[in-house]
């Protein structure tokens, strides 16, 4: 049994675990619920060592043994916590045996000779009792991500069912996951429990939670809302603790999606390294959101939308013609301008000034003949700044300077100025703090009002709520569910985005 | 709630029909195409090596295609591989460590110079030794604990390491008080070779045994190739980095003192002829590999064919300036053959990419 006391942990100004105090008993699975942000990963960080949480009054018992914090890996390794972080946590340039060696310990000491014959046959024992595709010589990065996924699995559980001492920290076990594999691993989780071992469960999917936990504790907004028994609880109740009894439905947007416009984009059938034939139109003047957690295919979809990626099958028309992108210019040029999701890599160039970054997007507008024109440069990019309201003010502040919220405005600044068609936004509001959401929110509706088709892909379910008009729900690469124009509510969605019908939808 | 359920079965069999296609799909036999291009890849070095021979012996066979030749050109190649292979040590933790030539040229003066104020060998040698780990250990500091950019810090410390290597001898060659028996050391033929083959044998041997077949190599390699995976899961990715840049520091000083044992006499300038022979050497060394990994033999057997192929190149009487491009041009090829063979930056070069 594991329990914390009092943890809390900032980044900058926001709190993402605020004084929580949990318990995780053995022989149970606990449930570790709560929407995006709620400060489960934070958690889960801290407990493997690689986050430290706040100094204060932060405490840590491993059965009923104080433990000093902050751990770190191979301290939470030794205290018998063993981890599925969400990236899985193996190195694709080394064999299975090896990513069971690494994180297992090996059966020999460091400067002696491995015992490879022994440690493949363990790592071959393991793969098999949990059916897993794969053999101990496979490189992981040759895996597909179903199987690496089980071998990561299998990993963690390696000795779990004979050790009552064990603790199982699951982030996502499921989400790559066809689901006769998501049976082994709750056969595995049980006998695991059974054994004595303290599960911790963190899952998006409310019915598998349901399925298989004992218990659920429920994160919101950093802070600890409930924890309790399962029994007895329906999805509707996990939906109505990890949301708040706040369940005031937003309005629903008026759209433009009347029938009298054409589609700007059609996709259909589109398949990618997540996606499985998924069908998409975009319409001008819409707002169409793009919802599912991380691996559902909702970032990939962007990217083909954006050039930044060809599916590998399916057809996308533009303007009612068939196009296939090689590179975001190709998608640029038809009028489809992305912002991408990782703001600090893809979106800004840190490094560059207000002005520079405004204006790359297209420079040639501001040339004659070899130079650029700097009189009319600074005063679009101040027009720029004016519209967007980017503060500080200033046409020369290097972008890396800037918070995050006006670094993603200068993103979309840059992306409008190329008067595109078709703005598809990723996680356009992810690390940016309240007040820039709303801005960014009144960005969008100040776009569709202009008659721009915005395709808003997130994770966070109040902003689709919020902006959307219509909603494409993707799970594991497929289309979970479509919502059309005003169908979209909080409870339909949040009961769409874990994967269970509502009750009352 | 029934129609749901049905959603969920179709789901379930398009999901693992998709799963068996991508199962199918690796485990489908390599086009016949790319795996011969794959092993050609992998036999270049060697393939090279073997046209170099014929094609000298052909031009040369007087001289080239003798017994005295090979021995000279296996004796040329020990330093070059002692760097090569201390170049393989710090490259395998990902880090790129381009210091090892100044670091040699530091120890190969140290021990000149250890000599001339009557040190006795074992004390020269080991002092030598004890300057490259010294050296290692700052680098590892500035890397490590201040996290910089192991190409750029090892940049400076180049420079700095010359200037360090001109201060020991005043800027001169220094010969003085060095024995005729430091240098039997190196040159005394065993089974007609000279010992220093043997040196780097052992070493290679030492080495490859460490990185390939212990727990220690595993973690090494791992630091190199997914270093933040490797953190999460409890291997103590500093510490790898660490010693790899220690251990390899010293055997760069190891390569200074034999330098200074063959040719009786060191000179602030040895060693920065090696550096760009030993990046080639590692490159060129890990097309030998599968997936394009760094190993002790692979290297080992691409510091020969250079070195043949520049002991070649001379005796046809090619111009002075022909071994710089020589090397330079093997290093680019390297590259662009991993290249063109994964489709991208070798996998296992992992953070050097």
């Amino acid at each position: 049994m594991l329990s914390i006391s009092g943890v809390s942990r900032s980044f900058g100004a926001t709190r993402a675990l605020d004084d929580v105090s949990l318990t995780f008993p053995g022989g149970s699975v606990t449930a570790l619920l709560g929407e995006n942000g709620s400060g489960k990963s934070t958690l889960i960080k801290i407990l493997a060592g690689v986050l430290a949480p706040d100094p204060g009054r932060a405490a840590l018992r491993v059965r009923e043994a104080e433990v000093a914090l902050p751990l770190s890996p191979a301290r939470a390794h030794a205290l018998g916590l063993r981890f599925l972080h969400q990236d899985l946590g193996l190195m694709g340039e080394a064999t299975v045996a090896d990513n069971i060696g690494l994180y297992s310990g090996y059966l020999s000491r460091a400067l002696t000779p491995l015992r490879s014959g022994q440690e493949r046959r363990r790592a071959a024992l393991l793969l098999e009792r949990f059916e897993v595709r794969a053999s101990p010589d496979d490189y992981v990065s040759d895996l597909s991500l179903s199987d690496q996924t089980m071998v990561a699995i299998a990993r963690a559980f390696e000795d779990a069912d004979g050790d009552a001492s064990r603790i199982l920290v699951l982030d996502e076990p499921t989400a790559a996951l066809p689901d006769d594999e998501v049976d082994r691993v709750f056969g595995a989780i049980r006998r695991a429990r059974d054994a004595g071992a303290a599960v911790i469960l963190v899952s998006h999917r409310l019915e598998e939670v349901l399925r298989i936990a004992d218990r659920v504790a429920v994160l919101r907004d950093g802070r600890l809302v409930r924890q309790r028994p399962v029994a007895g609880l329906a999805a509707a109740d996990l939906v109505e603790m990890m949301i708040g009894k706040d369940l005031t439905e937003y309005e629903s947007t008026p759209t433009a999606v009347d029938g009298l416009h054409r589609p700007i984009v059609v996709g259909r059938g589109l398949h990618g390294r997540r996606l499985v034939g998924v069908d998409i139109e975009i319409y001008p003047g819409e707002v169409l959101g793009i919802g599912g957690l991380v691996g559902s295919g909702r970032s990939e979809l962007t990217r083909i939308l954006g050039g930044a990626q060809r599916p590998r099958r399916g057809t996308l028309d533009v303007g009612g013609r068939p196009r296939s992108y090689a590179a975001p210019h190709a998608a640029v040029a038809d009028g489809i301008v992305t912002v991408p999701q990782n703001r600090r890599r893809e979106g800004v160039l840190g490094e560059l000034t207000v002005r520079e970054n405004l204006t790359l997007g297209d420079l040639r507008s501001l040339t004659r003949w070899t130079m650029i024109d700097r009189a009319r440069e600074k005063a679009e990019a101040r027009t720029l700044i004016e519209q967007f309201d980017i503060r500080p003010r200033e046409l020369e502040f290097p972008v890396r300077l800037l918070s995050g919220g006006n670094q993603q405005k200068v993103a979309i600044a840059r992306a409008v100025r190329l008067r595109p068609r078709v703005l598809v936004l990723d996680e356009p509001t992810q690390g940016v703090d309240v007040g820039a959401r709303r801005e960014v929110a009144g960005i969008i509706r100040r776009l569709k009002a202009d008659g721009m088709a915005i395709v808003l892909g997130t994770s966070d379910g109040d902003e689709l709520l919020d902006l959307a008009d219509r909603a494409l729900i993707l799970d594991r690469g497929r289309t979970r569910r479509v919502f059309g124009p005003g169908e979209l509510t909080r409870s339909r969605l949040a009961h769409a985005t874990a994967g269970v019908e509502g009750r009352s939808a | 709630m029934s129609d749901v359920a049905e959603v969920d079965v179709a789901d379930v069999d398009a999901a693992s029909a998709v799963h068996v296609a991508r199962r199918k799909e690796r485990r489908s036999p390599v086009p016949f195409a790319a795996s011969a291009f794959d092993l050609l890849t992998r036999l270049s070095p060697l393939v090279l090596l073997v046209s170099f021979l014929i094609v000298f012996s052909i031009l040369k066979p007087a001289q080239f295609a003798t017994w005295d030749n090979f021995s000279a050109i296996l004796y040329a190649s020990s330093v070059s591989a002692i760097i090569g292979l201390a170049m393989t040590v710090s490259f395998t933790a990902g880090e790129v460590d381009i210091s090892v030539g100044a670091v040699m040229g530091v120890a190969a003066m140290f021990t000149a110079w250890a000599f001339g104020h009557g040190w006795p060998t074992v004390a020269a040698v080991a002092g030598a030794l004890a300057v490259g780990a010294a050296i290692g250990l700052v680098n590892a500091v500035l890397i490590v604990v201040a996290r910089l950019n192991s190409f750029i810090t090892t940049l400076g410390m180049i420079t700095a390491l010359g200037g360090l290597a001109y201060l020991i001898g005043d800027g001169k060659t220094l010969y003085e008080g060095i024995p005729a028996s430091f240098n039997h050391l190196v040159s005394k033929r065993v089974l007609d070779l000279p010992l220093v083959i043997f040196y780097a044998l052992v070493l290679a041997i030492v080495l490859g045994y460490l990185i390939s077949r212990t727990p220690f190599g595993r973690r090494l390699r791992a630091t190199g190739t997914g270093r933040e995976a490797a953190a999460l899961i409890g291997v103590r990715t500093s510490r790898y980095i660490t010693i790899s840049l220690v251990l390899g520091a010293t055997l760069a000083a190891l390569a200074g003192v034999v330098q200074t044992a063959e040719l009786q006499s060191a000179n602030p300038s040895i060693g920065t002829d090696f550096l760009l022979n030993g990046v080639a050497a590692v490159f060129l060394g890990a097309l030998v590999s599968r997936r394009g990994q760094l190993n002790v033999w692979g290297t080992l057997l691409a510091v020969v064919m250079l070195r043949v192929g520049l002991t070649g190149l001379t005796m046809v009487g090619a111009p002075a300036w022909v071994p710089n491009v020589f090397n330079g041009c093997a290093l680019l090829a390297a590259l662009l053959i991993s290249r063109a063979g994964s489709g991208g930056v070798p996998a296992g070069l992992g953070n050097l990419k």
